[in-house]
């Protein structure tokens, strides 16, 4: 071997070394926080938040891995995870229903507490200011509470109906229960096609959430006036008569017989079989509407704000997300943690959010080009929907709650007991569990 | 040979790692629960409040609605799918014993449905089950016969988890069963035969009667086990429509985990326990009584 071949063949191994100790060295300086583990749910969204960390992961180089649940489940290990010694999850991802649980328990980090100079991005929407938290007056307050979550996914319920059919019968989105139900029957023909399909089976929650933009919008509530603490029980109110009455009007004259056992799957299932006219989801769900591969009728959903009783306003139900870090954690997770998060509430990362099948929770979003686009309709339905959306209570009893109207609504709606026993008996059960837990509270006399 | 005379000691040291063993896995556990029974938990600032609440979560247990239909459907369904399961395993049993070497393949697919883990049965069954879409009722709708609401009617669904039950858990009675059969005394039958016994009359007089101790231990281990039904429920169900199909462990599940109220539902959990040993205790009693007058 020559001296000029040896000297080659060294300046090419040198230069491969210190190229790929330089890709060392670089991969090392991206990835500038640890990795952190996400406990989250299974949901219609979690594809679009999945590729979202994936984007998050080839920019920065830091690794996120996801511990995927269904809904209980996940409730389940975040509930092990801030109550253990030291979290095994860096961000919770919390739902909307239970999430006072977690500010309640005082299990969660202000996040001004990891980076004091930490603000939510203005073009995140608050969902009713639920990020904050007072653990002085025990409330969610944007004034004088903590910021202890940001917003992940909107989550809230919107009309999903056949554009198609609507076309073809020169109809327009129904705003009344009225003209739904009236839509309904006309496309009703089982088992063809059911005019509408409603989430009415029992679970940690489900028919509860399905029915709440009824009782609200006929001008009714669960509770008398959770702002300021009156917790007296107003259920059993004539506005909750006529919702449950027309909830299951709705089942009755144009669902299937099997409502009651109806989930959300099974609703999507009716869907993008072609075999139902309306149906009420959660935003996410939009996303397998117009997929080929899982639906038969791409294109022709279109998506409206609920309706609602003359007289009164649409109040689609927040069943939103939010990310929250645990306390019992060391520093530095926290701060990767929020890292994480000051990524995602960023316009850019939201609208490609939006453009990867995820349901942003940023008005960038929902007010760029991208959501003129025909194909992202749901958006336009969503600018409209988002600040009339309301959560269904504050108060970390809300599972006790749930699990009363579950019972009684799916009863109700099952054919086992009568709307007026239904609501007088979650009536008298719900102030019960109230009155145990030291609320200001009461109820309505009982319906006759 | 001289025998050696053992003090107290080493008798009873000998048992010291079984004690051991039973305090850390059974005793323990169970003495928690019976202190948490009397607790009310809660969580405040991050850290966990316990306050003692005397009997009121026991005075609180019948007033539960979800409690009392637990009980009264758990109760239908020990009782009618551990016949079954009893009744259709003996009756393999038997069938498999009298083909000999031949009933391989039958005793192979037989015992299939137990080696399927819960949670895939009630994927399949829900999916057969389906309103619109199942199996079922594609096959009823061929022959003429309106589809059938299997789990959505209040007045159908605990039958047809019951029918789920039966097919997982019928292979349990036949293996135990089966066992039994082959363990019977051949000369007896064939005396029987000899002296002119008709088929049912070997069976009801000779094998029965030597059976019967099997078949009670199938049956109470086969309701020791039903009384815990849970996946095939959350599968299926989830305890409705209603609560046609709710049962105590699904009850338990709901106080205790998804409502977060470990002092109730540790109350729940403590009287189950204690019926369900008492219900035990009884029958073996009963058993026992039977043997000794025979």
């Amino acid at each position: 071997m020559s001296f000029r071949t040896v000297l080659g063949k060294s300046l090419v191994v040198a230069s491969s070394t210190v190229a790929v100790l330089g890709m060392g060295v670089l991969a090392a300086a991206a990835q500038s926080q640890p990795p952190i583990n996400v406990v989250i749910n299974q949901s219609p969204w979690l594809e679009g938040f999945a590729s979202i960390v994936e984007e998050y992961e080839d920019e920065t180089g830091n690794r996120v891995s996801l511990d995927v649940n269904p809904y209980a489940g996940s409730l389940e290990k975040q509930r092990n995870a801030v109550r253990s010694d030291k979290s095994e999850f860096d961000l919770l991802i919390v739902n909307g229903i239970f999430y006072p649980e977690m500010y309640h328990g005082g299990f969660l980090e202000p996040l001004t507490k990891i980076d004091p100079d930490f603000e939510l991005d203005p073009q995140i929407y608050t969902y009713g200011d639920t990020p904050w938290f007072d653990a002085e007056t025990k409330t969610v307050n944007r004034e004088t509470g903590d910021l202890l979550t940001v917003p992940v996914n909107p989550n809230i319920t919107l009309l999903y109906y056949r554009k198609d059919l609507y076309d073809e019968k020169g109809l327009t989105a129904p705003e009344t229960f009225e003209e739904l139900l009236e839509n309904a029957k006309l496309f009703h023909n089982p088992p063809e096609m059911y005019g509408i399909v409603q989430r009415a089976s029992r679970a940690a929650v489900s028919v509860t959430w399905d029915f709440f933009p009824y009782i609200n919008g006929y001008g009714g509530s669960f509770f008398q006036d959770e702002s300021i603490g009156d917790y007296v029980v107003t259920i059993n109110s004539e506005a909750g008569r006529k919702a449950l009455e027309m909830y299951i009007t709705l089942a009755k004259e144009a669902g299937p017989e099997n409502t009651a056992s109806l989930t959300q799957g099974d609703l999507i299932q009716f869907l993008v079989t072609g075999k139902a006219a309306h149906s009420v989801l959660p935003v996410a769900a939009w996303a397998q509407m117009d997929d080929p591969n899982k639906s038969i009728i791409p294109g022709k959903i279109d998506y409206a704000t609920l309706p609602h009783a003359d007289g009164f306003a649409s109040t689609p139900a927040l069943g939103h997300w939010l990310a929250g870090i645990p306390k019992n954690l060391d520093d530095a997770q926290k701060v990767a943690a929020l890292e994480f998060l000051k990524w995602f509430q960023k316009p850019e990362t939201q609208i490609a959010y939006a453009e990867l099948g995820g349901a942003p929770v940023s008005s960038a979003a929902y007010e760029s080009d991208f959501a003129e686009k025909p194909e992202n309709r749901y958006m336009l339905a969503m600018r409209t929907a988002s600040p009339q959306a309301k959560g269904l209570w504050t108060i970390p009893e809300g599972a006790e709650i749930a699990a009363i109207t579950e019972l009684g609504l799916n009863r109700a709606v099952a054919g086992e007991i009568t709307v007026v026993d239904a609501l007088n008996s979650m009536a008298k059960d719900m102030e019960k569990v109230l009155s145990d837990a030291g609320y200001k509270t009461g109820r309505l006399p009982d319906l006759k | 040979m001289t025998s050696v005379q053992l003090g107290w000691m080493p008798k009873y040291g000998s048992l010291f790692p079984a004690i051991v063993f039973f305090l850390a896995l059974a005793a323990l556990p169970v003495a928690n629960l019976l202190f948490l029974s009397f607790m009310e938990i809660s969580w405040e600032g991050g850290v966990v409040q316990r306050e003692f609440v005397g009997l009121e979560n026991y005075a609180a247990l019948a007033d539960d609605p979800l409690l009392k239909a637990g009980i009264s459907n758990t109760l239908i369904l020990v009782v009618v799918a551990t016949s079954c399961q009893v009744a259709l395993g003996l009756a393999l049993a038997l069938a498999c014993s009298s083909l000999g070497n031949s009933s391989r393949l039958y005793r192979t697919l037989f015992i299939l449905p137990i080696l399927i883990p819960g949670i895939i049965i009630g994927a399949i069954w829900r999916l057969m089950y389906n309103f619109q879409f199942g199996i079922i009722n594609q096959g009823l709708d061929l022959l003429g016969i309106p589809a059938i609401d299997w789990l959505g009617s209040p007045h159908l669904a605990l039958a047809s988890v019951i029918v789920v039950d039966i097919w997982h858990w019928t292979p349990f009675s036949f293996l135990l069963l089966l066992a039994a059969v082959e363990g019977l005394p051949k000369d007896v039958s064939e005396a029987a035969k000899v002296d002119g016994a008709t088929a049912w009359q070997e069976f009801r007089r000779v094998s029965l009667p030597l059976l019967w101790p099997a078949i009670v231990t199938t049956f109470i281990f086969r309701a020791v086990i039903a009384f815990k039904v849970f996946d095939e429920v959350f599968l299926l169900t989830s305890g409705g429509p209603g609560t046609a199909t709710e049962v105590i462990s699904f009850t338990i599940y709901q106080r205790f985990f998804l409502q977060d109220n470990p002092g109730y539902g540790s109350a729940i959990s403590v009287a189950v326990i204690f019926s369900v040993a008492l219900v035990i205790a009884i029958a073996l009693q009963m058993q026992n009584r039977r043997e000794a007058t025979r």
